[in-house]
């Protein structure tokens, strides 16, 4: 057991140091996730931000969902990386993206609120 | 004459190096993020447009700033001492999960009040 006095304690004070390549592609998988975050919220203020042919409720229905997807991202970005850095220095299965259904999801009801909202404008 | 452990990269899949190249990429879409939404958000060269457009430049950079650190100390270390070396902890790490959500709370006045 490390006497580690790295932050955060919930993740290094236990188990051992791993092999450093699975911490930097932990942390690479972190990175990508924030700017996955980056693009939905890119996407979400562009929705309303330009002067686009799509049927105003509808239009900021979907702006609204890709902002809220945009913001649970950092949050599977943060605690994700803890989840898989604490697994990873205990030697044990890695745990799965608890938010990557949602955020599929989301971007996918938030596309068919933009086609309908172009159909129907 | 053979050369120094840090002259060489420390893992032939080039790890940290590209991490190093995905900080960079992080830290310029959150640079270009941020210009964007400066325009986007105000028409007008106005106090928020320039609140935006600077303090996400000084973000972007520090961020680019930090990896660069980050990149040369984790050479260095794992060059010296192998691959088991703890690598730092993760403040910095909190600190880009926390940029979007700040975004996201400027995204979202803007679109409820626009």
């Amino acid at each position: 057991m490390t006497s580690d006095r790295r932050w955060p304690k919930r993740v290094y004070g236990v188990g051992e140091e791993p092999d450093a390549r699975f911490t930097l592609a932990n942390e690479r998988t972190f990175l990508a996730w924030v700017r996955t975050a980056l693009a939905l919220l890119a996407c979400g203020i562009a929705l309303e931000a330009f002067d686009l042919p799509i049927e105003p409720t509808l239009r900021l229905s979907a702006s609204i969902v890709l902002l809220l997807v945009g913001t649970l991202t950092p949050f599977q970005a943060w605690f994700g990386w803890m989840r898989v850095e604490r697994m990873l220095r205990l030697n044990r299965p890695l745990p799965s993206p608890a938010i990557a259904g949602p955020v599929g999801v989301g971007v996918f009801v938030a596309g068919v609120l933009v086609i309908v909202g172009l159909l129907v404008r | 004459m053979s050369s120094a452990p840090t002259d060489r990269p420390f893992d032939t899949g080039l790890q940290i190096e590209r991490t190093a190249l995905s900080w960079q990429r992080t830290a310029l879409a959150l640079l270009v993020g941020c210009l964007l939404g400066a325009r986007i958000v105000s028409r007008e060269l106005d106090t928020t447009t320039l609140a935006i457009a600077l303090g996400g430049t000084v973000l972007a950079a520090g961020l680019y700033a930090a990896a660069r650190v980050r990149y040369r100390r984790r050479h260095r270390l794992l060059s010296e001492h192998g691959d088991r070396t703890p690598l730092g902890g993760a403040a910095l790490l909190a600190l880009t999960a926390a940029l979007p959500v700040a975004l996201a709370v400027i995204g979202g006045w803007f679109v409820l009040t626009h």
